[in-house]
């Protein structure tokens, strides 16, 4: 059709129309701002405030033991002190077989030995801590030897250091690995007159600070700490002796044994002798311990609240001793656990309390931080979002009998945490200042929002 | 009709109903003005593009061809069934002491439909029109005392966090009217209203700060929400008279009624919520118009309706600022003709003027909506329906009185069809 005068008016009027309308259709709306929001609507919301929790009314410290793993079976080797924890290593070599390694003709005795050395490795995770100022270099540490006065029995360790016989050895060393230069004469000896095992302990003027060494249960890939020359070497504390002896063989020709023997001890374990008890509920001291496990739990009471909050935010806060914790920073994990289920309790397994197939008893929650972002000062809060926990107790859908369990490094719930590492293997000990003090007494901090629409 | 007249119609026709659609459909809808974040919200009613298009006088209309339903009364005499959309949308500037915002939205249409029976002196009619909206949100920083997470025993910190504000929801009504030809000079109409919409408000504080390691805000984000549903009957009665030749005059009266209103309250993270049921007693509205025939073509009109929102009872909050609303239009209506050779000489105008008074006060001040208006029309083929037009622009309250003032144009699109059903 052709496109008359009046063709062309009305297809003006369309087009005018349809940007009319795009114009109004809200694509060019300016995003909300702050026009209008001075006059008085119906819903008013409430400013949130907080309120602080100081006083626990549940509170103290529970051991946590596993049925699955012995305490010497996979733990590192401890040594040294950190204020009034200290720890011996204990190990003993079996020697029945050395004078086989020699070659016929070579009789065992000092002059065949060029040296024995008793070797440790530091483990990784017991590096020197960072400090806010600079690295630390090293533990600068006095390691004295002795020979055990009775046969070593890993089985009743922890436990107090055993008889002490003579002193075999008195050496400074620091370092990630420690050689510690015995001497010939300790093997003749051991060879010949029996051998109970030795200790090695912390001697005067050591720095200060407990040092995790290799143990001969180490020899699983799984613990990357030490660096080692192939998966099969042996990392605990070992004896490497040294032979070198010119000798003349049966068939008259001159012969030279040159080799050194590593031993692995047959019996490895940590005395962990002064571990001092934490305060029983938590008055002084509040202490997460790996390795031989002890776990604070507290409860607060809630209570007083209105059910009609929102809870914006929860967190348990913990102020962190310093002169008393070491160990590496790792994530810390506060649990949701049923009071009966600890208080008043000296200790309960991992099994028990993860008794997952009745889900009733165990742990039902979990929640965990990461201690490694903590910024260290003299004094830190450590603190743990409770949100989701205060907010069901609070609004009476969580059994408010509830505690709050700290653990480190626990698998037995599902739980991710960014820095975790086998309490099994590992002890830390991290000191929290207890509900004594004044100002860094520990405390659940709750920012609420009050439901502007009243109770229900 | 001329047939030079309705072939470009008949092209653009099509293209302008396919804008109604957009309106309905695809637009977004979005904030409406910052007067309807409180009480009772704005009165976005519109009953097609001709009454809007000449100051919203229409109670005496009476045309057969354009049926109206601004008065039930007046559509006694159809011999099709009609059908009449209708839609707006708007671009509304908006100031207060905090800045300025404009906004564009569109509105669900109007739908009504009538039937005639008793050679059009029984007409059986039904629809849907919106009554009132409320639909505004803001978004403006706020300062809250908060505990800083690392020293948390210090003094609370003021940090900054912004407050999402939003009011939505539209009061709409279905109407099942009955209307009747008592003698040619006197028609009267009736309808039951069924009454039905909702108020939601919902709010969100968003603490900014302080944020966790990994970016998030550290206390979590604060929500309620408001609902009232609401649930009415009314009836309205209507009347429309032609006491002399070129004069009509016509009435309305909607009835008291309740509304019957189920508030929810709601807050998020919070088990359960709060119920309450309440009735408002909505006061009755009495419209008034009259026409008079200043020559062939042209018309004038003009129109008063009143509702004495003063007498509302239910709500102590609205009551304490509760005004009689009243609206006054006037204004002029040239008809459409079908002259030969006339162009747009034959084309309908429409020219007016309309002045408001909101039910409620703002800032302890009445708000007071003026308007003027203008509009046309274009028939389809052999007169089986009609699309009209109209362009409005509005002043609504003042800064000086009630703190904001909105200046709205507005565009009104209707389309009438009209078919034998039987």
């Amino acid at each position: 059709m052709p496109e008359t005068p009046r063709y062309r008016r009305a297809l003006l009027v369309t087009t005018i129309a349809l940007a009319v309308a795009v114009a109004l259709a809200g694509c060019t709306s300016d995003e909300a701002n702050p026009v209008g929001a001075g006059l008085d609507t119906d819903l008013q919301v409430t400013a949130p405030s907080t309120d602080i929790l100081t006083l626990p009314v549940v509170k103290g410290h529970i051991g946590l033991t596993d049925d699955e793993v012995a305490f010497d079976q996979t733990g590192a080797l401890y040594f040294g002190s950190s204020g009034p924890d200290s720890s011996s290593i204990l190990a003993q070599y079996d020697f029945s077989a050395l004078a086989d390694t020699l070659p016929d003709g070579v009789v065992l005795d000092e002059d065949i030995i060029a040296s024995v050395t008793l070797t440790l490795y530091r483990l990784q995770f017991y590096e020197p801590p960072e400090s806010e100022e600079e690295k630390q270099d090293e533990f600068d540490k006095n390691y004295r030897v002795h020979n055990l006065s009775e046969p070593l029995d890993t089985s009743v360790y922890p436990a107090a250091e055993p008889g002490i016989g003579s002193l075999i050895i008195d050496q400074d060393d620091s370092g990630a690995v420690v050689f510690l230069d015995l001497g010939p004469a300790v093997v003749i000896d051991w060879v010949e007159n029996g051998h109970n095992g030795i200790i090695i302990r912390e001697g005067e003027g050591s720095a200060e600070g407990i040092i995790g060494y290799a143990s001969v249960d180490m020899d699983d890939s799984a613990y990357g700490e030490i660096e080692r020359e192939a998966e099969d070497t042996t990392v605990g504390p070992t004896l490497a002796i040294a032979f070198y002896v010119e000798y003349v063989d049966a068939d008259e020709i001159a012969q030279v044994f040159d080799e050194t023997i590593v031993l692995a001890p047959i019996a490895d374990v940590s005395t962990l002798h002064a571990m001092p008890d934490p305060s029983v509920n938590l008055d002084t001291d509040i202490v997460l311990q790996t390795h031989q496990r002890i776990s604070p739990y507290f409860a607060f009471d809630t209570t007083a609240f209105p059910e009609d909050v929102f809870v914006n935010r929860a967190v348990i806060r913990l102020a962190l001793d310093f002169d008393h914790t070491m160990g590496q920073r790792q994530s810390l994990a506060v649990h949701e656990v049923p009071r009966t289920l600890v208080d008043g309790i000296d200790s309960i397994t991992l099994q028990a309390l993860s008794d997952d197939e009745s889900g009733v008893n165990g742990v039902t929650g979990q929640y965990s931080v990461d201690y490694e972002t903590m910024q260290i000062n003299e004094t830190v809060w450590v603190g743990w979002d409770v949100t989701s926990t205060v907010q069901r107790m609070i609004n009476g859908v969580l059994d408010t009998d509830l505690v709050f369990l700290i653990t480190a490094g626990e698998t037995f719930t599902s739980y991710q945490a960014t820095a975790a590492y086998s309490p099994d293997f590992y002890y830390s000990r991290y000191v929290f200042k207890g509900t004594d003090e004044l100002v860094l007494a520990p405390h659940l901090e709750i920012t609420y929002t009050p439901f502007s629409g009243g109770a229900k | 009709m001329s047939t030079l007249l309705r072939m470009p119609l008949l092209r653009a026709w099509p293209v302008l109903l396919a804008s109604v659609l957009l309106f309905a459909i695809v637009a977004p809808v979005t904030a409406q003005s910052p007067f309807a974040l409180t009480n009772i919200g704005g009165d976005v009613r519109s009953s097609d593009a001709r009454i809007d298009g000449r100051g919203g006088w229409g109670l005496v209309e009476r045309d057969t061809l354009v049926p109206s339903f601004h008065n039930l009364a007046g559509l006694t005499g159809l011999r099709k069934m009609a059908v009449v959309i209708s839609g707006y949308g708007e671009r509304r500037s908006s100031e207060d002491a905090s800045g300025s915002r404009t906004t564009s939205r569109v509105l669900t249409p109007t739908l009504r439909a009538a039937a005639p029976f008793v050679n059009g002196r029984l007409i059986l009619s039904a629809g849907f029109h919106a009554l009132r909206g409320t639909q505004y949100d803001t978004s403006s920083e706020r300062i809250f005392l908060l505990p800083d997470p690392d020293d948390p025993l210090a003094p609370n910190i003021a940090y900054p966090g912004t407050e999402f504000f939003t009011r939505e929801g539209t009061q709409f009504q279905v109407p099942l009217g009955l209307s009747w030809q008592v003698s040619d000079a006197l028609s009267v109409g009736a309808s039951l209203n069924i009454v039905a919409g909702i108020i939601r408000e919902r709010m969100n504080i968003i603490f900014d700060e302080p944020t966790t390691p990994a970016g998030l805000n550290y206390f979590l984000t604060t929500s309620e929400t408001l609902e009232e549903e609401i649930g009415g009957l009314s009836s309205t009665w209507s009347v429309l008279v032609d006491p002399v030749p070129g004069l009509a005059v016509g009435a309305t009266y909607t009835t008291p009624h309740d509304w019957d209103i189920t508030r929810t309250h709601d807050m998020q993270g919070i088990p359960g919520n709060v119920v309450q049921e309440y009735t408002v007693s909505m006061p009755g509205v009495w419209g008034l118009g009259a026409a008079v025939n200043l020559s062939e073509r042209w018309r004038f009109g003009a129109e008063l309706e009143h509702q004495p929102f003063s007498c509302l009872t239910g709500r102590a909050d609205w009551e304490a600022v509760m005004v009689d609303a009243w609206r006054f239009g006037v204004g002029f209506d040239r008809s459409e003709a079908f002259a030969r050779r006339a162009g747009h000489g034959n084309r309908p105008l429409r020219l007016g003027f309309s002045m408001q008074r909101w039910p409620y006060l703002v800032d302890g001040d009445e708000v007071i909506e003026r308007r003027i208006s203008a509009g046309t029309g274009f028939s389809f083929r052999e007169q089986s329906g009609h699309l009209d037009l109209a362009l409005s622009y509005a002043w609504i309250g003042e800064l000086g009185t009630n703190g904001i003032r909105d200046r709205v144009w507005r565009f009104t699109v209707s389309v009438a069809g009209l078919e034998k059903w039987w």
